[in-house]
């Protein structure tokens, strides 16, 4: 699928996806609406429970039978992706969306060797003959970063490294050829050495092939590095969208601001909180409006009942609160 | 003037852990010797098998040593006694990597606090309520989970738990073992927060063990490089951070992206990944990924050596 | 993705527990088996107007009838009574199996897990020959060994069974020991016997338990059967093996009611507890993924 760079290639709108839990169900992506355009790498940034996991299951299709999706549309080109049979979406995945997950050596198939489950893509999505496909397998490995590819591809999984297997994943991916593809934390359990040539490898396929990239993680150093353009998501509703520049430079939502002012940081000391707030991690799913006012500091009895709607305050950059101003 | 030289709290002289695999000898801790200093906070950082975590669980005898000695206050830890080492063990405590597997899932937190307190009989039976709702306000934690059972609690909290049960013997010496690792970015800062605010409170050195690097720059005030076993550098924190002089530490710390999309700096990518800890290279252990390799370094074993300012660099080319 | 758990109110909890119990239909169908046996030995026994051992030679085998619902033996004892005191006995000698394997079986499993080494090779190097021989068959000698009497019937088939113990909690003991909190009692001072039993074996006691269920059901019937063939309990005491064996003369002259009703109660007795057994390796192992 061929896109120009600047069509909309994704567009999630007031998604609603709601989970059984104790009496009732909980809403665990609430009015979730953002886009992908075509060449960019997309950062989709929150905590544990904001939801940002949920999301790429959605999209794929993936969501599991407890979960219920109670409104909204995935746009993908011309199609609502959640009107799709299971038929048609298993022709969209892999084709045209393809993902790869956090536990890199439990999604490649321990009986089979790497060279030969690269190669397998190619002869089912691009329908190569058996001998082509093992060569382009070899070639794609090597632009993989992976040495003596052609010795490599003879082993097995758990021969390889954690680095060395999500290599090969993404190796896979990128034989479909997809428009569209999702990192769901890529590197999770990697070492940061490694980490950092995963995240470069992922820039360079970007570059090469001129896909999309959604990028799920909790890492803003990793967003800021590596992205384009930035969804920030907290207790499944999206509080601001923005480039990278534009989110770092101007944080315009609390939650946003609070995020970036208590970072970590490895390029200089920062300094320590004087209240322990901490322990307020009950996330606040029941609250009618923006789930952050529990702990905003502008929060406004309007926060706690009416959702804000999603603003323009800057070019590209979407805040959705009441008082951002 | 005080003249008087301080006697370091934790001397550790040329500690070696192996571990046997038939007849593969997998080398886990290398010869390492460091000091730390009553107050200091030490930390230890590398990768994932450089030793350290092995390193501080020899430390403190739970797994014990192949060779080498610990002095904790003069006293050398791999001489004693089972029965002496778990009386000392009262100020040698440990904060443990994971919540979840950390806390017995069959002991109320009441019981999981209290057992350390009974077991070193630190206060009797009237008092010991009284200590257990101190340490729960000392890490924030409401006096009504005192009842409630690790699946009924969030990983924060469990973390909180695994931090009071460290504490409550009121120990002199704490090994931190990724205490963040597994919260949540904005959740980090506090966990720091409480634990600089409990050193002092408590007057507790620590040793700081993790891969994130930027929570070892917020708590430590010294920091050692750990590779293959070894200590490849260590010196004060912002010495280490702002001038890295050993080059797997340069690589470390490009590494590491930082939150700030106008910072652009020149990333070191290492060659390959790091060897088997069964085929640990000879000479220095690193120089089969070192950009900057000569011909001595396959040969010899470079020594930590003083380059200035307490900045301790184990590389021939300084 | 993690929702937080509030705590979870009692009305909450009473209606998982339901819910558990209608999913686990297996579970209350033998729950209720062994419910109407225990409840019919013990309040039977108080109703039943007859006397166990009381000879009537007049009224010897006489069929079921309202006066004997299960017939009369050939001493002329009621069957019903004798039925429901066997009953008690089999009860009694089950429960006495199932404890005292349990514990020497998790004690000494507990401890070979933990330490490993020498210790472990002996403990399973002599596990595996007891369990080289059936467990009945090894219960037969141990019972011609020691004698018939009822202490030395739950010695010895408390001895067949007790390597499932051992070899259950050693594993699951081997593998609990390396987990976080094993290291965190010994780092906060405990010894090793108290990490042994007061921190590990609380958790690894539920695949014992559930064999305990399931050696409830076997003891009847390796006692039953010890009786029939005259190694276990003698008559006159009324065990239900014994009734069997007594009955079992006159089956073929058409006296049926002699053995086919204590025979059916063993039957029922042994597969109550292993519908509680079997529902509850299923629950349990359920609640582990």
């Amino acid at each position: 699928m061929n896109v120009a760079e600047r069509d909309t290639l994704l567009r999630i709108e007031g998604l609603n996806v709601s989970f059984p839990s104790g009496d009732g169900r909980v809403t665990i992506l609430d009015n979730v609406s953002f886009e992908v355009l075509g060449n960019e790498i997309v950062g989709l940034v929150g905590e544990s429970g904001s939801g940002k996991t949920m999301i790429s299951l959605t999209i794929m299709g993936f969501l599991p039978r407890s979960g219920r999706i109670e409104g909204g549309e995935v746009w993908f080109g011309p199609h609502n992706l959640l009107e799709h049979t299971e038929e048609e979406m298993s022709r969209v995945r892999g084709r045209q969306i393809a993902m790869i997950f956090q536990s890199t050596r439990t999604a490649l198939n321990p009986l089979m060797r790497v060279g030969d489950q690269v190669a397998r893509v190619y002869r089912i999505q691009r329908g190569l003959g058996p001998g082509q496909a093992k060569s382009e397998a070899v070639k794609a490995l090597t632009r993989m970063g992976i040495p003596n590819a052609e010795q490599r591809a003879r082993a097995y999984p758990h021969q390889l490294s954690k680095g060395m297997c999500q290599r090969v994943l993404i190796a896979m991916m990128v034989a479909c050829e997809p428009a569209l593809l999702i990192a769901d934390e890529p590197t999770t359990g990697l070492d940061v050495t490694i980490q950092a040539q995963i995240f470069e490898l992922i820039k360079d396929v970007q570059q090469a092939t001129e896909a999309s990239i959604l990028l799920i993680t909790h890492d803003l150093g990793v967003v800021a590095e590596t992205c384009h353009r930035v969804v920030v998501m907290h207790a499944g509703q999206v509080a601001e969208t923005a480039t990278v520049e534009s989110l770092f430079a101007k944080p315009l939502h609390p939650y946003t601001h609070r995020l970036l002012h208590s970072v970590l940081r490895v390029d200089k000391t920062v300094e320590m909180p004087k209240v322990d707030a901490g322990l307020s991690e009950e996330v606040a799913y029941s609250v009618a409006g923006c789930r952050f006012a529990p702990r905003c500091p502008r929060a406004t009895s309007r926060c706690w009942d009416e959702q804000p709607s999603r603003e323009l305050a800057g070019p590209e950059h979407w805040v959705s609160c009441h008082n951002w101003k | 003037m005080n003249t008087t030289v301080q006697e370091p709290l934790l001397r550790v002289d040329e500690l070696v852990k192996t571990f046997r695999e038939g007849p593969l000898v997998l080398r886990a801790v290398n010869d390492i010797s460091f000091e730390v200093f009553p107050g200091e906070t030490v930390g230890l950082v590398g990768e994932s098998g450089c030793g350290k975590t092995t390193a501080a669980r020899s430390i403190l005898r739970l797994t014990e040593p192949t060779s080498g000695h610990v002095y904790f206050e003069g006293t050398d830890l791999t001489e004693l006694s089972s029965r002496k080492m778990r009386a000392q063990r009262r100020h040698l405590q440990m904060v443990f990597q994971d919540p979840d597997t950390s806390l017995n899932p069959r002991f109320s937190v009441r019981r999981t606090l209290a057992e350390p307190v009974q077991l070193h009989r630190l206060v009797d039976k009237e008092n010991l309520q009284e200590r257990l709702l101190e340490t729960m306000s000392r890490v924030n934690l409401d006096p009504e989970f005192l009842g409630r059972y690790p699946h009924q609690l969030s990983e924060g909290q469990k973390q909180r738990v695994g931090v009071a049960r460290a504490i409550i013997t009121e120990p002199k010496f704490v090994a931190l073992d990724e205490p963040t690792s597994s919260l949540d970015m904005s959740v980090r800062v506090h966990m720091i927060a409480l634990l600089l605010r409990l050193q002092e409170e408590l007057g507790m050195t620590y040793i700081f063990i993790s891969h994130d690097l930027s929570a070892v720059r917020a708590l430590c005030n010294r920091v050692m490089v750990m590779y293959l076993g070894r200590i490849v550098e260590s010196g004060p924190t912002n010495e280490i951070f702002d001038r890295p002089l050993h080059h797997y530490t340069r690589a470390l710390l490009s590494a590491i992206p930082i939150p700030d999309p106008t910072a652009r700096r020149q990333r070191i990518l290492l060659k390959g990944e790091p060897p088997s800890l069964f085929e640990v290279p000879k000479g220095c252990a690193f120089h089969e990924r070192c950009p900057d390799a000569q011909t001595g370094c396959p040969e010899t074993r470079p020594i930590l050596r003083d380059v200035g300012g307490g900045h301790l660099v184990a590389c021939d080319r300084f | 993705m993690s929702i937080h758990p509030s705590t979870v109110s009692a009305a909450q909890r009473l209606r998982a527990l339901l819910r558990l119990l209608r999913a686990h239909r297996m579970l209350a169908a033998g729950i209720l088996i062994l419910a109407v046996v225990i409840l019919a030995s013990t309040v039977g026994v108080v109703l039943v107007p007859y006397e166990p051992l009381k000879v009537a030679a007049e009224i010897k085998l006489e069929a079921p009838s309202l006066a004997h619902p299960m017939g009369t033996d050939n001493y002329g004892r009621d069957m019903l009574v004798r039925v429901l005191y066997g009953i008690r006995l089999d009860l009694r000698i089950s429960f006495l199996v199932a404890f005292t394997a349990f514990l020497v079986g998790t004690l000494v499993g507990a401890f070979s897990g933990y330490y490993g080494g020498r210790v472990d090779d002996v403990v399973m190097r002599i596990t595996d020959v007891m369990q080289a021989f059936p467990s009945f068959v090894l219960a037969m000698a141990i019972t011609a060994m020691l004698g018939n009497t009822i202490p030395n019937v739950v010695i010895a088939i408390a001895i067949s069974y007790i390597p499932f113990f051992i070899r259950l909690t050693r594993g699951e003991v081997l593998s609990a020991r390396e987990l976080g909190y094993a290291e965190a009692a010994r780092c906060v001072g405990n010894p090793e016997w108290r990490i042994m039993y007061l921190h590990l074996l609380p958790n690894c006691l539920t695949p014992a338990l559930v064999q305990a269920t399931l050696c409830l059901g076997w003891a009847i019937l390796d006692a039953s059967g010890l009786a029939f063939l005259g190694l276990g309990i003698r008559p006159p005491t009324p065990e239900l093996g014994v009734l069997v064996g007594e009955g079992a003369l006159f089956i073929i002259s058409g006296k049926w009611w002699t053995s086919v009703f204590p025979g059916a109660v063993i039957v029922l007795m042994a597969f109550g507890f292993n519908l509680i057994g079997d529902s509850l390796r299923d629950i349990t192992a359920q609640e582990e993924r």
